[in-house]
């Protein structure tokens, strides 16, 4: 409704001061522009605006501190699968139980419990390094591969496009499971194996979201406009296409990055995640289910917790994203 | 006691952080039968108060007070249950938009008879019913109709679809939100003579809604004209165009070019833009772009006064309206000055062809390879400094001209030669060094603006393109560009978002600009603002094109604006050119009679003169895919023969340089030899 750009006032007070071709009194002026700051200020504002978004990322601020800062404060054998410190407090018996591997209960010393010898929190945090990274690193993959392929088919169209979704609809037809199967079982089970095994195998998607997407922005006008002044197709699709799709990029990689995640788990329930010394959060799931069984609640429902609450706000911070991105919202 | 008595409504949209009045204080009656119009810029509450009758704003909109007085009930105070009862009922409403506004997946019939049924009425009567409507509005081929998805309508048709699903209850009151709008003239001359006789056979009151002078002036009973929000002026129809007293009515008035000109004037203008209605608003709010405002003005807001019947809310109340050739001399152009006869020629037009093919059915051997014919043949020659405007409805082949020029599309055959432009060139090389010649002007400000550029980055991209310059002496011309367009300096570092629309489209005029073209290719590039600022923006355009002798291609739809600012006029139908000619002669002599039935459609804004016209032109536009064989217009000509469905008109010559494709001519015409070189070829 109110596209209002000037203050009345100030107007009166340009239309005098502009040497415009105004000869006859009749006004060549466009009047004042209203400046409302950095387009990043902007963003920011009505990002702050969405609380559940705002919360989110305080979370995941926070959990990524907790797997900075806990490995460093604790002492090694709580974490570090080496091998379990049999004297430790984690071993103290509970209750009648005999035997006890190393699950003690949630008390005074181990916040959250313990799981075969070592402390959850510890754990949660040693184990998030690797989710987290593995997480970040392949959603990049995911998004680079998914973004150059989806433009340059959806900018170029005609028989490259076709040929290029023709390959993207094949890999779309095969369950990702299988394929991470059939990859992992070729290149093992490494860090950086699995980083590249889940990138590779997520981008379809993306590329298929990026070549509506470019499709769409190379019809613009202002695409057009670039065409008309005869600019090549490189630089509209450089200048005009790319800058305008990075809010669909931002939105598709933070959902990128929870996919990978969940994907990295997934396989470490299946028992295809990382091997010891190495551990994430999806083998700790994986360890914890059989402890499940026993009444052991403390080994599953902290990472349960702490990783569903991760996939959760990646997703809400990405709607935010979208938001801002969105130059409408950014006036009011 | 009237049918409908608003009394200081006040509606309110919450926003983010802030929230805006948009209707605020607005009281007027509507009677029985009357029909009312209601005017005004976008923005100025125009549509708030027709869905605050409804009680169907959006969901961040409330009536914050005041009452709506509708045959005996408060609207405003009833329960959604009862309201219910009167929409669609008792008010029935006509959308801006036929293209979105019918279901797509349900039959015609069916949507007709929806309202019918919600309203209690009977299943077996609805269809008869949903038939009976259609007629009234006089649809062709009702009964076939029923049968029919909005998709195989034109927008016309969809058009007479949504009034007749407003009419299905016999409703006392029909509000039309710009009926007519996103429908071409004679198309639009058609609806609104649809209304009028429905609003005599039925005796219903009608409320109009409308930015358009030219509607309200043959249409309408009594004006109500709104400015930010409050009513500005209200009276009968004639007073409001003959002797109004708001300063603001008039300044609407004058800025609408008139088609009917002697001479072309510059157009005047309203300085400034409406004010931000989210701030508190002291004084008149029309005061800070009214040339008439004291100080009086600025402190305390005027009060609705006037005689019974003419209200208006001014201290300093003017006396009808301008008289535009005394009263600011030196306005008026000389059109001899702008002779086209004696100029250098610029862009060459010959044989060009532009088909769309439709994908074949390539599954099905012998399948037909169809196509759109979008230009069909046109020829035209444009000369050094001389302003082209190409007029027709949509559909008629006009933009595709303008992009086949810009070389956005590559014809299918013909050619388009600009003289200067380096010989031996080819590829992207060639595509650079025509750019050079012809730069483009877009239809719609925002959409052709990059929102994530700054303005020095939109102007300067030509000039990139070109690999003219350092960013140094580039941003120096930015600057300089934008001193000429009338925006300040500190614009540069702004996005496209940040502007109102005519600012934007000063932005795409300096962009259009930068390289220093020898022609500008402006497609619509008022339509889509309001006409205090499209006087702005067409008025900027002739100042600039005197200054650097410019040419333009100016392509519109809006005879009048086209007639205002054109040296020459061609006349597209259905992607042929059917006159060319002089602007003055083309308007005053027609010799086509489409350019005759386009010319009685446009509506003018004088109640006197709008009530003698009479629309002619009947029917829809033919398809392109199967045009008609000959003449293309002979399916709607009130003077097609049978030679008009054999032959294909050929160019005659009215008088020096007016060509008109007809065999039978509105004017005695000499036959010309088509390849005399001197005269555009048709």
């Amino acid at each position: 409704m109110s596209h209002v750009e000037i203050e009345p006032a100030v107007s009166q007070l340009h239309v005098e001061g502009t040497a415009v071709a105004s000869e006859h009194g009749t006004l060549a002026d466009g009047g004042e522009v209203r400046g409302s700051g950095s387009i990043f200020i902007q963003m920011f504002r009505v990002f702050m605006q969405n609380k559940l978004a705002v919360g989110a990322c305080l979370y995941i601020f926070f959990v990524v501190m907790l797997c900075i800062v806990v490995p460093q404060l604790y002492p090694q054998h709580y974490w570090a699968t080496a091998g379990a410190d049999y004297g430790s407090s984690c071993y103290l018996p509970i209750g009648s139980v005999t035997g006890n591997p190393g699950n003690a209960a949630p008390n005074a010393a181990h916040w959250l419990g313990c799981t075969g010898g070592f402390d959850n929190v510890g754990l949660l945090a040693y184990a998030g390094r690797f989710s987290l990274m593995i997480g970040l690193l392949s959603a990049f993959v995911t998004m680079t591969v998914g973004t150059a392929y989806g433009i340059v088919a959806g900018y170029r169209g005609g028989w490259l496009d076709s040929v290029l979704m023709r390959f993207d609809d094949v890999f779309l037809s095969i369950p990702v499971l299988y394929l991470l199967l059939l990859v992992i079982t070729i290149y093992g089970q490494g860090l950086w194996s699995l980083i590249g095994v889940i990138g590779f195998t997520s981008w379809f998607g993306v590329a298929r979201l990026m070549r509506s997407e470019a499709q769409l922005l190379r019809n613009r006008e202002y695409a057009q406009a670039a065409r008309s002044m005869g600019a090549t197709g490189r630089r509209v699709m450089w200048r005009h296409v790319l800058p305008n799709a990075v809010s669909t990029m931002v939105t598709a990689g933070t959902f990128a990055l929870g996919d990978a995640v969940l994907t990295l788990s997934a396989l470490g329930f299946l028992g295809l995640g990382l091997r010891p010394p190495d551990y994430d959060w999806g083998t700790m799931i994986q360890s914890a289910s059989s402890g499940f069984e026993q009444g052991w609640w403390w080994t599953l429902w902290p990472v349960a917790f702490i990783f569903i609450l991760f996939v959760l706000s990646t997703n809400y911070i990405g709607d935010a994203l979208r938001d801002s991105f969105e130059v409408r919202l950014q006036e009011r | 006691m009237s049918l409908l008595r608003v009394s200081n409504l006040q509606t309110t949209y919450s926003m983010r952080t802030t929230s805006v009045r948009a209707v605020d204080d607005v009281s007027f009656d509507i009677e029985a039968g009357e029909c009312l119009g209601i005017v005004g810029e976008s923005g100025c509450g125009k549509t708030t108060i027709g869905m605050s009758l409804m009680r169907l704003l959006s969901a961040n909109g409330h009536i914050t007070g005041g009452e709506i007085d509708f045959d005996g009930r408060d609207l405003v105070s009833i329960s959604e249950h009862q309201m219910r009862k009167v929409r669609g009922n008792a008010i029935a409403l006509v959308p801006q938009d036929p293209m979105t506004s019918l279901n797509p997946v349900t039959r015609i019939g069916t949507q007709i008879a929806e309202g019918f049924r919600i309203h209690g009425g009977s299943k077996a009567r609805a269809m008869t019913r949903a038939l009976e409507t259609l007629r009234m509005v006089e649809m062709p081929n009702p009964e076939e109709r029923l049968r029919q998805f909005p998709f195989e309508l034109s927008g016309g048709l969809r058009q007479r679809v949504m009034i007749a699903m407003a009419l299905v209850n016999e409703p006392k009151l029909l509000i039309a939100d710009e009926p007519t709008t996103a429908l071409d003239v004679t198309i639009q001359a058609q609806i609104l003579d649809v209304l009028d006789g429905l609003r005599e056979k039925l005796g219903m009151a009608i409320m109009l809604i409308t930015h358009d002078m030219g509607v309200i002036a043959g249409r309408t009973d009594r004006v109500v004209v709104m400015y930010a929000g409050r009513k500005a002026e209200e009276g009968p129809t004639t007073p409001i165009f003959k002797q109004m007293r708001h300063p603001y009515t008039r300044a609407l008035l004058s800025s609408v070019p008139s088609i009917d000109a002697e001479h072309t004037e510059r157009l005047l203008t309203i300085p400034g833009l409406p004010p931000d209605l989210s701030k508190e608003i002291v004084g008149c709010r029309f005061a800070p772009r009214c040339r008439f405002a004291t100080d009086e003005c600025t402190a305390v807001e005027p009060q609705l006064g006037g005689d019974d019947g003419h209200v208006y809310a001014c201290y300093h109340p003017v006396d009808g309206p301008e008289l535009i050739g005394a009263s600011v001399a030196g306005l008026t152009k000389d059109d001899d000055v702008r002779d086209s006869a004696t100029r250098e020629s610029l862009l060459t037009v010959t044989n060009l062809v532009k088909d769309f093919p439709i994908k074949s059915k390539r599954l099905v051997p012998g399948g037909e390879h169809l196509a759109v014919s979008a230009v069909a043949n046109v020829s035209f020659e444009i000369g050094q400094g001389e302003t082209f405007g190409l007029v027709g409805e949509s559909g008629c082949g006009k933009t595709t001209i303008g992009r086949l020029v810009v070389g956005l599309e590559t014809p299918t055959s013909g050619s388009i030669v600009f003289a200067g432009r380096p010989e031996g060139l080819s590829g992207h090389k060639a595509k650079v060094a025509d750019a050079k010649l012809r730069q483009m002007m877009f239809q719609d400000p925002y959409a052709s603006l990059n929102p994530r550029k700054r303005i020095r980055d939109i102007i300067a991209e030509p000039l990139e393109i070109q690999a003219e310059g350092t960013n140094k002496t580039r941003f120096a011309r930015v600057l300089e560009l934008l001193g000429e367009v009338g925006l300040p300096a500190d614009a540069v570092d702004r996005y496209p978002h940040e502007f109102s629309g005519g600012q934007r489209q000063r932005v795409g005029f300096a962009r259009a600009l930068a390289v220093r073209p020898k022609m500008v290719i402006a497609d619509e590039p008022v339509s889509a603002l309001d006409v205090s600022i499209q006087a702005q923006i067409l008025n900027l355009m002739e100042d600039l094109r005197d200054e650097h002798g410019l040419s333009y291609i100016f392509i519109s739809h809006d005879l009048a604006v086209v007639r205002h600012i054109a040296d020459r006029i061609g006349v597209m139908y259905l992607g042929r050119l059917v006159e060319v000619g002089p602007a003055k002669q083309v308007f005053s002599e027609p010799a086509h009679h489409y350019t005759q039935g386009l010319l009685d459609a446009v509506p003018i804004a004088d109640p006197v003169l709008a009530k003698t016209r009479k629309n002619k032109i009947t029917g829809e536009l033919p398809s392109a895919i199967h045009p008609p064989s000959g003449c293309r217009f002979r399916t709607r000509c009130p003077a097609a023969t049978e030679v008009c469905a054999a032959e294909v008109p050929p160019p005659s010559e009215v008088s020096s340089g007016h060509i008109v494709a007809c065999h039978h001519p509105l004017r005695t015409t000499v036959a010309i030899e088509a390849t005399t070189a001197s005269v555009p070829l048709l």
